[in-house]
């Protein structure tokens, strides 16, 4: 028995090492969540004075970036991409590679909580910081080891499937800076350098196209204490770094908007009440009719994309602050 | 308990490590208890079948063996089937029954107001009760002496390693192996775990990754046309066979690792060369269940032509209906059947075809051609056993040539290259293995090669594997 045992630690031993190695080396990924990483290495480099942009899809797949720096003559990160990372997660995340100076703004969409991350995005939370995550992440025992395990195969699984398409690029290009900078494998094709998403779907024909229309998802308990403490946490402690954090509203459709108004009134009501940082606008600002949504009420087509972007300009144009010059942390 | 879930991962080893650290003399307890919670772990209550199951045959084994040839022999024989084929009518058949009843009656304007029930069907069912019916048969057969321990008649009903889909055991290979003692063999414990462990490659890495495909299309079937049909078909050919061969290599290999002997179930099926040559390949302990016990009593080939052709069709299509309470496991056991008995019928026929057609003097050809039709009409009649009804069924057999390259539809469906070379990697370790069994695998090769091919192996199922816990098909027989 001694000796089965002896080469079932040796077997394992290898898988795992093969495993880590993979793991920690910095491969790309096949899973667009991994553009997480992407976007968190566009703050490791630029001077403060940026504006990050912090949300979800309705972020990344309806914002002009470049047009913003364009107007506003600072450095845009768009660091949106999925609602179900959570707001508060992302903000933890990047509060590293924030600078005395930079603007962010936070647009998180309706209905959805700050603080909580759905389990399919765990893992690319746990890859944004390796160390610091694994307790916090999957700290309770047996649950958080099973999910730990599943995870961590997952993420090694994830570069292995990146690699005909990193060989692809790689020969395309003729270069292979691709194996050396991790996140996801096509980021380039899929993003532009500030962050924005590349594809942005027609406007749909038809509102019946449009999924989420008429959900009453949207409940003022789902923002509960806890996420506008974290957010008031950020708020604080990144503005006593001279960093100004701001929010605004997502877009939205008009319709949707009548149907669920009293509760979206009572949301808006205790946010200007109870968020220490600066809100610009109001809901009316970004509403949009079905006509120029695509897939989901939250993405915009590319009209309402160009609307939505030329009036978040317009509101954060109005603000003195942004008008200041920008000075490095 | 899943044989693919993290429950068993750690059952598994602790039942195995405790069974050679007791004495022969409690281990029979030892598996009889992790029996029952590997069948608790589903939906506990059911285990109650399983005690009536087993009382009432246990009863009726030593009746029947007391009771001298004659009437009340028979009797006991009859009341013992009767019971074990009443529970499985009532929890399997009586809703199909009652609502083709019910059809009936409104087609005919009749009042009929029985409901059916809201049961879920227990795990296993139909392979326990016809082990059990294989034991009560042997006994009054007189092939087996009738099982005077309790606990032990109750494990070999209830070996968790074949209890929830096979293979059916016959009392003469199973119940003696309980009271052999088995000490702790090291070729023979990791030719288990490596069978093992293979059985879980081909379920976890195979089988799972190509059900979304399946699903996708036949969950979907009016957004296709043409070409995704025959694919998805087809991956659902490989689904089921790599889904199910693998349960086989799992429970074969947990057996073996404790000293068991448990009957082979495939043997490379979609090499076969006829469509009776599959039926000797498939399922092997259910094909031969029903040739002892259905076919061969009705007369099997000793009759005349006519009557053969009428055993042959009825037992497949007991067989089909064995499999599930749907008109569509019903017409994929006739098709089969079918299949069958024109194979017989055109023997001479086909034969002449492939002189004509100059096929004889290419062996080669002549049998890859074989196993491509085979595995044409097989792939045919497995359309009926995976499509949710019969109108289902009909569709794809009715747009299979429609629009042939699915363009003009608006499904899609995603094809991982990948599972291609797992599949082409399991056929060749088959296929290597095909003499010695893979009961031994690469063990006859040089270390280097051997550790290597264990290696990517286990990467292979780590890697690629499907962890979402899907049950096996036929789990739900």
């Amino acid at each position: 028995m001694k000796r089965l045992l002896n080469k079932t630690v040796v077997l394992a031993s290898l898988v795992v090492g093969l495993m880590l190695v993979v793991f920690l080396l910095p491969l790309p990924y096949n899973h667009d969540l991994s553009a997480i990483l992407n976007k968190r290495d566009l703050l490791k480099d630029g001077p403060g004075g940026r504006i990050v942009f912090v949300g979800g899809s309705g972020l990344y797949s309806a914002l002009d970036s470049p047009l913003v720096e364009q107007r506003l003559g600072r450095p845009v990160r768009n660091i949106g991409l999925w609602a179900g990372f959570g707001i508060t997660p992302v903000l933890r995340e990047i509060k590293p590679y924030l600078h005395a100076g930079d603007v962010v703004i936070v647009i998180p969409e309706y209905g959805l909580t700050y603080d909580r991350y759905l389990d399919v995005s765990r893992k690319w939370i746990f890859a944004l910081a390796p160390a610091r995550n694994l307790m916090p992440l999957y700290g309770n025992f047996p649950a958080g080891l099973k999910a730990f395990v599943l995870d961590f195969i997952g993420l090694v699984r994830s570069k292995f499937e990146a690699l005909p398409f990193a060989i692809r690029e790689a020969i395309k290009n003729r270069g292979l800076s691709i194996f050396t900078r991790g996140g996801y494998v096509q980021y380039r094709t899929f993003f532009n350098g500030n962050g924005d998403s590349f594809r942005i779907f027609p406007a749909a024909t038809s509102p019946e196209l449009i999924r989420q229309r008429g959900e009453d998802y949207f409940s003022i308990q789902e923002y509960r204490d806890q996420s506008l403490t974290a957010l008031n946490d950020f708020c604080r402690d990144e503005g006593g770094q001279g960093v100004r954090t701001a929010l605004m509203f997502p877009a939205y459709p008009e319709e949707e908007y009548r149907k669920f108004r009293a509760g979206l009134l009572q949301y808006e009501q205790r946010l200007r009440n109870e968020l220490l940082c600066p809100i610009i606008g109001n809901p009316e600002d970004f509403l949009y009719p079905y006509g120029l949504f695509t897939d989901t009420i939250h993405h915009l087509g590319i009209e309402g994309r160009r609307m939505r972007t030329e009036r978040l300009i317009a509101l954060l144009q109005a603000q003195p602050w942004m008008r200041r010059t920008a000075s490095s942390r | 308990m899943l044989f693919n879930s993290f429950q068993f991962f750690l059952f598994f080893p602790v039942v195995t490590a405790l069974y050679f650290l007791l004495p022969h003399r409690w281990r029979w307890f030892l598996l009889l208890a992790a029996s029952c919670v590997f069948y608790m772990a589903f939906i506990p209550k059911y285990i109650l079948i399983l005690v009536v199951t087993i009382v009432v045959d246990y009863a009726a084994g030593i009746l029947i063996e007391r009771t001298p040839a004659g009437k009340l022999r028979r009797t006991y024989l009859v009341v013992s089937l009767f019971v074990t084929v009443a529970i499985l009518a009532f929890f399997k058949y009586f809703n199909f029954l009652n609502d083709n009843a019910a059809q009936l009656a409104r087609f005919l304007h009749w009042n009929y107001g029985i409901n059916s029930l809201k049961i879920i069907l227990p795990i296993g069912l139909s392979f326990h009760t016809f082990q059990s019916m294989s034991y009560v048969i042997e006994v009054y057969r007189g092939n087996q002496k009738a099982e005077r321990h309790f606990g032990i008649y109750a494990l070999y009903v209830m070996f968790y390693p074949q209890l929830v889909a096979g293979p059916i055991e016959r009392p003469q290979n199973l119940l003696h192996q309980i009271r052999e003692h088995h000490t702790f063999d090291y070729g023979r414990v990791t030719g288990g775990l490596k069978r093992m462990a293979f059985g879980l490659f081909k379920k976890v890495v195979i089988a799972d990754a190509l059900a979304p495909v399946v699903d996708q299309v036949y969950n979907n079937l009016h957004d296709y046309t043409g070409y995704p049909l025959f694919f998805a078909t087809a991956c659902f050919a490989w689904q089921i066979y790599c889904d199910f061969s693998g349960y086989s290599d799992i429970a074969l290999g947990s057996a073996q690792v404790m000293g068991f002997r448990l009957m082979e179930n495939f043997d490379r099926p979609y090499s076969a060369r006829s469509v009776p040559d599959f039926w000797r390949r498939w399922h092997k302990s259910l094909t031969s269940w029903f040739r002892d016990y259905v076919y061969i009593p009705l007369g099997g080939n000793r009759v005349a032509k006519g009557r053969w052709y009428g055993n042959l069709f009825f037992t497949f299509l007991l067989s089909g209906l064995w499999h599930g309470a749907n008109w569509t496991f019903v017409v994929w056991g006739g098709l089969n059947g079918l299949f069958l008995i024109l194979s017989s019928v055109t023997a001479s026929l086909r034969g002449a075809l492939a002189e004509s057609l100059g096929l004889k003097d290419h062996p080669r050809l002549h049998h890859a051609v074989q196993v491509a039709v085979t595995f044409l009409l097989v792939s045919f009649a497995w359309i009926f056993f995976r499509a949710n009804s019969m109108s289902d069924a009909l569709y794809v057999v009715s747009h299979l040539f429609d629009d042939l390259a699915g363009l003009s539809r608006r499904g899609r469906f995603a094809f991982d290259g990948f599972i291609l070379f797992f599949i082409l990697f399991m056929e060749y370790v088959h296929y290597v293995h095909r003499d010695r069994g893979i009961g031994n695998l690469f063990s006859e090769r040089p270390l280097l090669v051997r550790w290597s091919l264990y290696y990517a192996l286990v990467m292979m199922t780590v890697l690629f594997g499907s962890y979402g816990q899907q049950r096996f098909i036929y789990f739900q027989f």
